[in-house]
């Protein structure tokens, strides 16, 4: 008893913070966003109003001049073609990976989700592509697309006579995604198999009892609950698909004819390869307004989609 | 307290099935211990059976072992002739009310009502018809377009009410529909969901830890804990005669003093001492009274009579429970307000409302034993 009244009295001493003076009050905020606002604006500001700044110049660096010529970078670069081909490519290449990657990795994940046993093992296997090194991996898949004597032409070429598939125009490009989709499957996989986690299973059993077959199940409770998953996989997955360099670089180079050079790889090819600045810096800004438009896109559809549906 | 309005039911409209579980056992993939075993009853065609117990008791597992959302370990589930034992609970055509609505929440209040319906390829127009005659029944006519998440927790439940018998279900399945309820919207849906039961006539397995509930809806009530049926029969057999001390207690919180009777009095295990007139001496037993059936003053004709300090005492409304210290042991008990509570108060039970309980807990006619020695031991 004696203890408890002493441990009200505790209780009841004020309790209120002190005072604190105006000035820190005001300053504080400021001094809590400063490292990120500073950061924000060596990275990505300054980098980005630099690269806009130097679509207009002639730049040599090893000379150290910058010479202004005006819009003739862009004129060139429309002149040359390439920009329009790699646009192309560039949405080919997410065509070939973002909507695949997308069914199957779902697929993967209902499978994982519904083994009684084993899940963490499958988890593992088809995430280990996520955490590999692409460069690393591509030269592996350049050795098994290899003319000939690699696996790929050994098997599916002999069968459907699709072989050399990274020296054919019409084929390399759809090797490249599917190293694309390899890596990628993984990824959303685990981004769905978090969604499915928390699909309310009660909601699952009313859907039971109501006499909803499988199929009903998911079309009508679990695929609304995964709106959040889809749209995080789907973003996710198209900005993986508009940076898309390492297995172009490794596999392709490119090639053969420009069939599969994407826009970050022209943008690599005219800034570092030719050390034209000037027309890389162009690339780069076709690039950001590509990237802007797919952020546009998946806000739109994703206000939709994260209400979680209305069938 | 007391159930009312039983005796008005009137009978079972339609052919529900009289729902029936024979050795009915359960065992959790992984668990130590079976849920329950051997557990058999049977639950009146059309009526309201509930089963009442403290949390962990085993009646929500029974509950989703009879509409086959967990398969049983042994025994069998029968709806009339029908054997559903095996049957998933997809096919099963049980309605079931959930403790948290477990509403669709992409789909509209309408949406909701009528995805039974949908699920059975029922053609559109009937579905609109028989979702529109559910939705009147429990008066949720007005928000057929609205989504779950702009309701409330009452208009929620009314919704998943309507979602069950939508179908005219021959068994309906309620899991603690009212628990997350506030208390007076409570105390309405209760009335409300009675009489629906009465128009719909199935055969209804209410689950429920709330001793009212179970007394004011069940027209077959069942007590369980442990995964053992303690007492089942009709709520006034339950409640007046509860046949052992857990169901005493569990059912009315019922005072128990366990203690050895000697020449008019009962002495309890720490030396405390109460009057008891008119029973036989030297047994060891368990008294048990309710707070509702004192009576201020000494006994004037046998029973039990109890001089004890106050502890504790708490306003109801128009009476007191007031908390009486016998020993080590709490007693409560309801006095009228206005009674002067000070210090020591004595309070009486009449014989009638005595119940007596042996040493392992189950009921004893203790009254009977006592008449023919009534005489000897009054001297």
């Amino acid at each position: 008893m004696t203890t408890a009244v002493a441990d009200a009295d505790i209780l009841a001493e004020p309790s209120r913070p002190l005072p604190r003076r105006w000035l820190s009050r005001r300053l504080e905020p400021y001094v809590f966003v400063s490292p990120l606002i500073v950061l924000i604006g060596i990275f990505v500001l300054a980098p980005g109003v630099l690269t806009v700044a130097l679509m207009f110049f002639n730049v040599d660096i090893l000379a150290g001049t910058w010479k202004f010529t005006g819009l003739r970078n862009i004129q060139q670069a429309i002149g040359r073609g390439e920009i329009a081909n790699s646009i192309v490519v560039t949405i080919e290449y997410a065509l070939l990976t973002v909507p695949p990657s997308m069914v199957l990795g779902l697929l993967v994940a209902l499978g994982i989700n519904g083994l009684r046993a084993g899940g963490s093992f499958w988890r593992a296997a088809y995430f280990l592509p996520v955490a590999a090194t692409l460069v690393a991996m591509s030269i592996v898949w350049r050795w098994m697309f290899l003319a000939r004597r690699g696996l790929v032409d050994q098997t599916v070429g002999k069968w459907m006579g699709l072989t050399d598939w990274l020296n054919s125009s019409d084929l390399s490009l759809p090797a490249v995604a599917l190293v694309g989709n390899w890596q990628q499957i993984g990824f959303v996989a685990i981004v769905y198999l978090a969604g499915l986690a928390g699909v309310p299973k009660h909601l699952l059993e009313a859907a039971r009892i109501d006499g909803a077959s499988a199929w009903h199940r998911f079309w009508h409770v679990t695929w609304p609950a995964l709106g959040p998953a889809t749209v995080f996989a789907a973003v996710i997955s198209s900005i993986q698909a508009l940076r898309i360099f390492d297995t172009i670089a490794t596999m392709t180079k490119g090639g053969p004819a420009a069939s599969s050079e994407t826009l970050t790889y022209l943008l690599w090819k005219r800034g570092i390869y030719y050390f034209d600045i000037g027309g890389g810096a162009v690339v780069t800004v076709v690039l950001l307004a590509f990237a802007l438009l797919a952020t546009w896109i998946q806000k739109r559809a994703s206000r939709r989609l994260e209400r979680a549906g209305s069938r | 307290m007391m159930p009312d309005g039983k005796t008005t039911a009137p009978p079972a409209r339609r052919s529900a099935p009289e729902v029936t579980l024979a050795g009915l056992g359960k065992t959790y993939r992984g668990a130590a211990r079976p849920t329950f075993t051997d557990l058999s009853l049977t639950c009146p065609a059309g009526r309201i059976t509930v089963i009442v117990g403290p949390s962990g008791c085993g009646k929500t597992t029974l509950l989703r072992c009879v509409c086959g959302l967990e398969d049983t370990s042994a025994g069998t589930i029968r709806f009339g002739e029908r054997d559903v034992t095996k049957v998933d609970a997809e096919r099963r055509g049980v309605a079931m009310v959930f403790q948290n609505y477990a509403l669709y929440p992409d789909k509209t209040v309408a949406g909701n009502i009528g995805f039974p319906l949908r699920m059975a390829r029922m053609p559109k127009p009937d579905i609109e018809r028989r979702v529109a005659a559910a939705a009147r029944l429990v008066r949720i006519e007005d928000y057929l377009g609205r989504r779950p998440s702009e309701l409330s927790g009452g208009q929620r439940q009314r919704v998943g009410i309507a979602r069950a018998i939508v179908r005219g279900p021959d068994v309906l399945m309620m899991d603690e529909p009212l628990s997350n309820l506030d208390t007076k919207l409570r105390a309405e849906m209760r009335a409300e969901l009675g009489a629906l039961q009465r128009q719909i006539g199935a055969t209804t397995i209410y689950v429920t830890h709330d001793q009212t509930e179970a007394l004011t809806l069940a027209d077959h009530l069942v007590v369980m804990r442990g995964g053992v049926i303690e007492q089942q029969g009709s709520p006034e057999d339950v409640f007046l005669a509860p046949r052992n001390t857990f169901v005493a207690d569990f059912m009315g919180r019922m005072n128990l003093i366990e203690g050895k009777t000697a020449d008019g009095r009962l002495t309890t295990g720490d030396g405390a001492e109460a009057r008891l007139d008119g029973y036989p001496a030297g047994r060891e037993v368990v008294l048990g009274f309710r707070p509702e059936e004192v009576a201020l003053g000494p006994a004037a004709e046998g029973g039990l009579t109890v001089s004890a300090p106050i502890e504790r005492r708490e306003l109801l409304g128009t009476e007191v429970l007031v908390t009486l210290r016998l020993g080590e042991r709490l007693l409560r008990v309801r006095v009228p307000v206005g009674t002067p509570l000070d210090g020591t108060i004595t309070v009486s039970v009449p014989p009638r409302h005595l119940h007596f309980f042996g040493a392992d807990g189950g009921r004893i006619d203790f009254a009977a034993e006592a008449l023919p020695r009534r005489q000897v031991s009054s001297r």
